[in-house]
């Protein structure tokens, strides 16, 4: 009844506990709820971005075939049965399929080899184009694409021998006649029924060793199991001798949870490696999954989970904890008379204890319920919009825990606010005016300045880390918002009466006033506190984002990046591209050779590379041009067909020629054409008298025109040459061509059995050769060096001398290259690369390795359709298209950008709180202002002054802790962001990039410092201006 | 419960602050019949409050006992006074307000009061209701405290002082603050507590009209019983050491230092003060 009567009396009081109340239990509560929420989210991300072959396991059978015969795959139930039970539950029903590999006995269309296969329900999977599905033996069903390329039809007889290293060589015995009823195509190929393996995708291509394919033809049961497709030629059927079976047991994707996911690890892991028993059979089984790889990926999520989602609210909680604890208190000191009646009328501690819990407990225990119910309707509201829309409500064991935890702590607090009052004599309680402590603090204040303080000091030292370092920005906040409430009274008194000696009235007046505020600690610590919380948050919101953005567009390399399918021609592609973009400021080609645990190198147009990259700073692009022109030189380009050289050599010593040569050396010029095709070029020789000889030659291949891009000196003597060639008037029908100096050519690859040293001549070029019996001495012009110039990322291999080092070429093979300069990371590259010019690397007239990886990047005025439909026009096929955008929205997929997100629930609701205090401590204090307002007035102050006075002793203070708030936050940032993984896992490039996001962290600290200043200033104004009856009511 | 009687003996206070201690009582002898309605009176500082406080046993004397009715309050220990306050010693302190909860009743205000007496024990509490109207509130019980007047609230502070039948009653300025009215009503209120349940009431007073009223006042001054005033007549009071408080008119003809010659005479005693030609 009490406690009803003292919440009617101050429902404002009752309603702001309440409040605070909700937000501790809200926060701590919505921790474990979000960390659920985003575990499970994180799998349903994993389990639906997962492959069929990693999110399943996949058991083959293969019956066996020696001299006894063949035997049949095990039937799915006898290796579905050894399937562990524990977590069959979380399995699709098994998918079984029976095959074999069959060759087309028919040279006119290169005897095309496929699968002959029959699987569970395949006819509810396909869509007839024409005929029916298989059902008797020997039927089949081909697929769209095989009747366009091969000519089946239906009613086509197909003579068909089975294709397997068990018959080699194959045996009429294992020839079979199938019929064409049927044509299909699948429904989806990417559905999940096939586990990534449809029967298409294959009619008419030509593997490397030349075997023509065909799709897979789908047959009936009885071909494959107990029945016998008829023979060719009617013979004995001896049945299919290499068939296997594979039962796909897929995941079902709606079952699979965070409990789920982390339940099925142990048990497939060991169904995996103890494999599957078959002694008593005649066949072999075998089960592989990649399941182990999505629950480490999964734990690796959990922990990143565990380690970011307090990271915000339990530092929120903590705050909102630290203000109730400092309102409790506040309001206990206010009810100290009401207490002394209770005394007086001869009530003991618990009398005087069950008054205040009577009244501060029952809105604490509401606010404690209202925090449940609004952690809940937070989870369901941040949670459909960030993680899943169809996200549920699941309580877990630890919310319910922390929940009873948070009651239980509040509990405590709410007894321990009340204790110094209820033990406090009659004669304490009755005092109007407390002994005031001066300097003195009170004890729990100097335990939690130190607390925190050392909490601070020893993260700062490293000497703290995980959660509690990440609380760090809270921690030194605490310590200095206690501080600084603790100090502002006597400095602030003192240094007001001093200004008032010295005749400052305004300034000293509401430095004194100032200094009388003692409720204003609250607010000052809690403001401190928030001010921190709130920039720590939007700082590493802002640097997560920041991150995140910058590995999206170092990793994908450019806005759009189209990857053309393996194998395509790269003289095409960069037609294709050309085509799209005549100018090369939109589109250019990157083209990327890995080497196994090695650099990558990646040749690109330096310029257009440099244009269109997503370089995080736009200089890079510029200084890995300069550094790789400085090394270029123009090529010297021959257009024609008749090359004319005029040469002469002059040997040292004259040696038999060899059998069949006509002339002592011989000469070739290398030229390369655009195709990276690369030829040599001899010269023919005319007579020439004595030592001197001139060549020209016929049929030069540059009609569309190539590149010279080195000359051979060939050794036709018996023995070792020595002497110099002397080189000019190269012409090209007709066409003079500049040799250039002797700086732009270079010794070919030298090795120690030849050598060609360019050196002035007066005229033209000469160079000093030497060569070994049977070998050639090389002159490379360096537009074609033979070592590339390379601006690299990462160590350079260990078998680099200085800044010379080797990595793979286009062609697959190591090339020579040299560091020019280096750089963090490259857009598009790995982490260790060498970025060279695709044009300098072109004119090794090498081919391209089929596995060398060919991207188009893209600016953003060009789409990735348009590029795709280019490419597509001259016949080149695309794998996928990939941007900037979308990899940074995969990337925002993750548990640490998940957590992170809370940052902004977090600011508003630190900014939220610092403001409700900051009203609270006016309006609890609003009657000792008025009896100030009133002395001031009465002492012959004018009103305006007075106004000024009073913005003078809230303003100031609001501001500075505001300002200190924030460097705290800033300061604890530094100390916490490098403990914060951004990603799921360690980011593969140097990316991380920790600075300060100043625009974030200033622009809602400035908000928030006006807002807050606002506040007290109206305050002030308010109290100022009111009548002098107003404020003698008030006071 | 009647009334009970008070007696204190040598009554010593010193109050310990910075730099400096206060006697603020300094030997104070003191005997009130049970059911006695009396008045301390005495200039700011004298000690009155301080006495009453220690009447109620809100603190220990720095020397001295105090016995009411049959309890020493110096050698009762915390949860004994809280006990002697809940069920024998009502206390009023200064400021109607502060003697109550102010989002309560009066009603709820002397309910309280009685729960907080029958805990201790306390039986045969009067009723609410009747107490309220005897105080003249039973058109007010059921209004918030917070709303009344300062009468009412003076009036609701009694009634809840008086909800546990105590045998004492101290009240500390009652009247203050109140008009003339109130300030009657508040004392007729106290008389008839007084004669009605024969309860000893200690009041604290600056209002002349109040002492005036008083069938027995006692003047503190600096520390010690100045004097007394009885039915109208004011006595100065031998205390235990023999001195002789001399009122305010008797200090004007023999003044602090003065020489006196104590004469026996006609059955008492005559001061004769020594003049220069005597000295």
């Amino acid at each position: 009844m009490t406690g009803r009567s003292a919440i009617r009396y101050r429902p404002w009081q009752s309603l702001v506990v309440l409040l605070l109340s909700a937000v501790v239990a809200g926060t701590a509560v919505l921790a474990p709820l979000y960390d659920r929420a985003v575990q499970e989210a994180m799998v349903r991300d994993l389990v639906s971005d997962a492959s069929p072959q990693v999110a399943g396991v996949l058991v083959r059978s293969t019956g066996r075939f020696d001299d006894r015969g063949a035997s049949a795959p095990l039937a799915t139930s006898t290796l579905v049965r050894q399937f562990p039970g524990s977590v069959r539950a979380y399995f699709r029903d098994p998918i079984s399929t029976v095959s074999t590999s069959v060759a087309v006995d028919d040279p006119k269309l290169d005897n095309p080899v496929g699968s002959l296969l029959v699987r569970d329900d395949q006819c509810d999977h396909v869509e007839l184009e024409s005929g029916s599905c298989p059902a008797a033996a020997g039927e089949v069903a081909i697929s769209t694409a095989d009747a366009e390329v091969f000519g089946w039809r239906v009613g086509d007889r197909v003579v068909v021998t089975e294709s397997s290293q068990l018959l080699d060589p194959p045996s009429s015995a294992h020839r079979a006649r199938l019929e064409v009823v049927g044509i299909y195509r699948p429904s989806d190929p990417d559905e999940l029924y096939w586990a990534g393996r449809p029967p298409t995708g294959r009619a008419g291509l030509m593997d490397a060793e030349g075997v023509t394919h065909h799709d897979g033809w789908l047959t009936s049961p009885d071909t494959m199991h107990a029945g016998s497709p008829p023979p060719p030629d009617g013979g004995r059927w001896s049945g299919w001798v290499a068939s296997e079976r594979l039962v796909d047991l897929l995941l079902d994707r709606d079952a699979i949870g965070v409990d789920e996911m982390f339940a099925l690890a142990e048990p497939i892991e060991k169904f995996i490696a103890t494999g599957l028993d078959t002694t008593e059979y005649e066949a072999t089984a075998e089960a592989t999954s990649g399941i182990s790889l999505l629950t480490e990926r999964a734990e690796t999520g959990r922990h990143n989970a565990h380690r970011l989602v307090p990271l915000f609210v339990v530092q929120l909680a903590l705050l909102a904890a630290l203000t109730l604890w400092l309102v409790l208190g506040a309001a206990v000191e206010q009810r100290r008379p009401e207490v002394a009646v209770v005394r007086l009328r001869g009530g003991d501690a618990r009398s005087c204890r069950r008054l205040l819990v009577g009244e501060l407990g029952p809105p604490m225990l509401v606010g404690w319920l209202l925090g449940l119910v609004l952690a809940a309707g937070a989870l369901l509201v941040v949670g459909r919009r960030w993680l899943d829309p169809d996200l549920g409500l699941e309580i877990t064991p630890l919310a319910v825990a922390t929940g009873v935890g948070v009651l239980i702590v509040e509990g405590l607090m709410l007894l321990a606010a009340t204790w110094s009052v209820v033990t406090a004599s009659a004669t304490d309680l009755l005092r109007r005016v407390r002994p005031r402590t001066g300097w003195a603090l009170s004890m729990g204040t100097v335990v939690a300045v130190l607390m925190c303080g050392s909490a601070f000091a020893a993260t700062a030292a490293g000497s703290l880390t995980g959660w509690v370092a990440t609380a760090a920005p809270t921690l030194l906040a605490i310590a200095v918002g206690l501080a600084l409430g603790f100090l502002i009274g006597p400095v602030a008194g003192r240094a007001g009466s001093a200004l008032l000696a010295r005749g400052r009235l305004l300034t000293g007046l509401g430095l004194v006033q100032m200094g009388r505020r003692h409720g204003m600690r609250t607010a000052i610590a809690t403001i401190v506190a928030a001010a921190a919380l709130l920039a720590f948050a939007v700082n590493a919101l802002a640097v997560g984002e920041r991150n995140r953005a910058d590995l999206a567009k170092a990793s994908v390399g450019a806005p759009t990046v189209v990857l053309a399918a393996g194998g395509t021609d790269l003289a095409v592609l960069r037609r294709a591209v050309r085509d799209l973009d005549p100018s090369g400021a939109s589109a250019t080609v990157a083209v990327a050779a890995s080497a196994p645990a090695g650099m990558t190198t990646l040749a690109v147009v330096p310029e257009e590379y440099a244009r269109i990259a997503a370089f995080k700073d736009p200089a890079d692009g510029d200084r890995i041009v300069e550094a790789l022109e400085a090394s270029a030189l123009e090529p010297l380009e021959l257009r024609g067909t008749l090359l004319s050289l005029a040469a002469g050599w002059h040997g040292r010593a004259s040696a038999p020629l060899a059998p069949g040569a006509e002339r002592p050396v011989d000469v070739e010029v290398t030229v390369v054409q655009p195709d990276r095709k690369a030829e040599q070029v001899s010269l023919e020789a005319k007579p020439g008298k004595g030592r001197t000889v001139t060549w020209a030659t016929a049929d030069l291949p540059c009609d569309d025109g190539c590149w010279l891009t080195g000359l051979v000196v060939g050794n036709k003597t018996e023995a070792a040459i020595q002497g110099t060639m002397r080189i000019h008037s190269l012409s090209v029908d007709g066409q003079p061509v500049e040799l250039g100096d002797p700086d732009d050519w270079a010794e070919g690859t030298p090795h120690d059995n030849g050598f060609a040293r360019p050196r002035a001549a007066p005229q033209g070029l000469a160079f000093n050769v030497g060569a070994e019996r049977g070998f050639d001495a090389r002159l490379g012009h360096l537009s074609a060096p033979a070592r590339l110039a390379a601006v690299t990322t990462g160590p350079l291999p260990p078998d680099s001398a200085g800044k010379d080092f080797t990595s793979v070429g286009l062609d697959g093979v190591n090339r020579d290259m040299h560091q020019v300069g280096t750089q963090s990371y490259l857009p598009g590259a790995p982490a260790n690369a060498a970025l060279v010019d695709l044009d300098v690397l072109e004119r090794d007239g090498v081919d391209v390795d089929p596995g060398t990886r060919m991207r188009v990047f893209l600016d953003d005025s060009i789409s990735g359709e348009a590029a795709v439909e280019t490419l597509e026009d001259h016949g080149v096929a695309v794998d996928n298209v990939t941007t900037i955008a979308d990899t940074e929205d995969d990337f925002r997929h993750s548990a640490p950008a998940w957590a992170l997100q809370l940052g902004v629930v977090t600011a508003a609701a630190a900014a939220l709180l610092a403001a409700l205090v900051l009203a609270i401590s006016f309006i609890t204090s609003w009657r000792l202002r008025s009896a100030d307002a009133v002395a001031v007035r009465l002492n012959g102050v004018s009103r305006r002054r007075a106004t000024v006075v009073a913005v003078l002793e809230t303003v100031p203070l609001v501001a500075v802790s505001v300002l200190l708030g924030l460097a705290c936050g800033i300061i604890g940032s530094r100390i916490a962001l490098p403990d914060l993984p951004f990603f799921d896992s360690p980011p593969p490039l140097p990316i991380e990039d920790l600075a300060t996001s100043w625009a974030a962290v200033l622009g809602t600290g400035a908000a928030l410092l006006a807002a807050l200043v606002l506040l007290a200033a109206g305050a002030g104004l308010r109290l100022g201006r009111q009548p002098l009856s107003r404020s003698a009511e008030e006071a | 419960m009647p009334g009970l009687p008070i007696t204190t003996t040598g009554l010593v206070h010193v109050y310990r602050t910075e730099g400096h201690d206060v006697a603020a009582l300094a030997g104070v002898d003191l005997h009130v019949v049970a059911g006695q309605v009396i008045a301390l009176l005495g200039p700011s500082g004298a000690g009155k409050s301080t006495l009453l406080q220690l009447l109620g046993g809100l603190f220990r004397p720095s020397a001295g006992r105090i016995r009411v009715g049959e309890h020493e309050l110096t050698k009762l220990g915390r949860a004994e006074l809280d006990d002697v306050r809940a069920r024998n010693v009502a206390m009023l302190v200064q400021g109607g307000p502060r003697n109550l909860l102010p989002y309560l009743t009066p009603r709820e205000n002397v309910e309280l009061a009685q729960r907080l007496a029958r805990r201790r024990g306390a039986t045969d509490l009067p009723e609410a209701g009747g107490l309220l109207a005897k105080v003249g509130l039973d058109g007010h019980a059921d209004v918030r405290t917070d709303r009344l007047g300062p009468a009412e609230k003076q009036l609701s502070a009694i009634a809840a002082a008086a909800a546990g039948d105590p045998g004492v009653l101290l009240a500390d300025e009652p009247t203050a603050q109140l008009d003339h009215r109130a300030r009657d009503r508040v004392l007729e209120v106290l008389a008839g507590l007084s004669a009605d349940h024969g309860t000893t009431i200690v009041l604290v007073t600056h209002d002349p009209h109040v002492a005036g009223v008083m069938p027995r006042t006692v003047t503190i001054r600096d520390g010690r019983i100045g004097g007394e005033g009885r039915s109208g007549q004011e006595y100065a009071v031998v205390t235990a050491d023999g001195s002789l408080p001399l009122p305010a008119h008797a200090l004007d003809a023999l003044p602090p230092g003065t020489l006196v010659h104590v004469r026996d005479h006609d059955g008492g005693v005559l001061l004769e003060p020594v003049t220069e030609e005597d000295s």
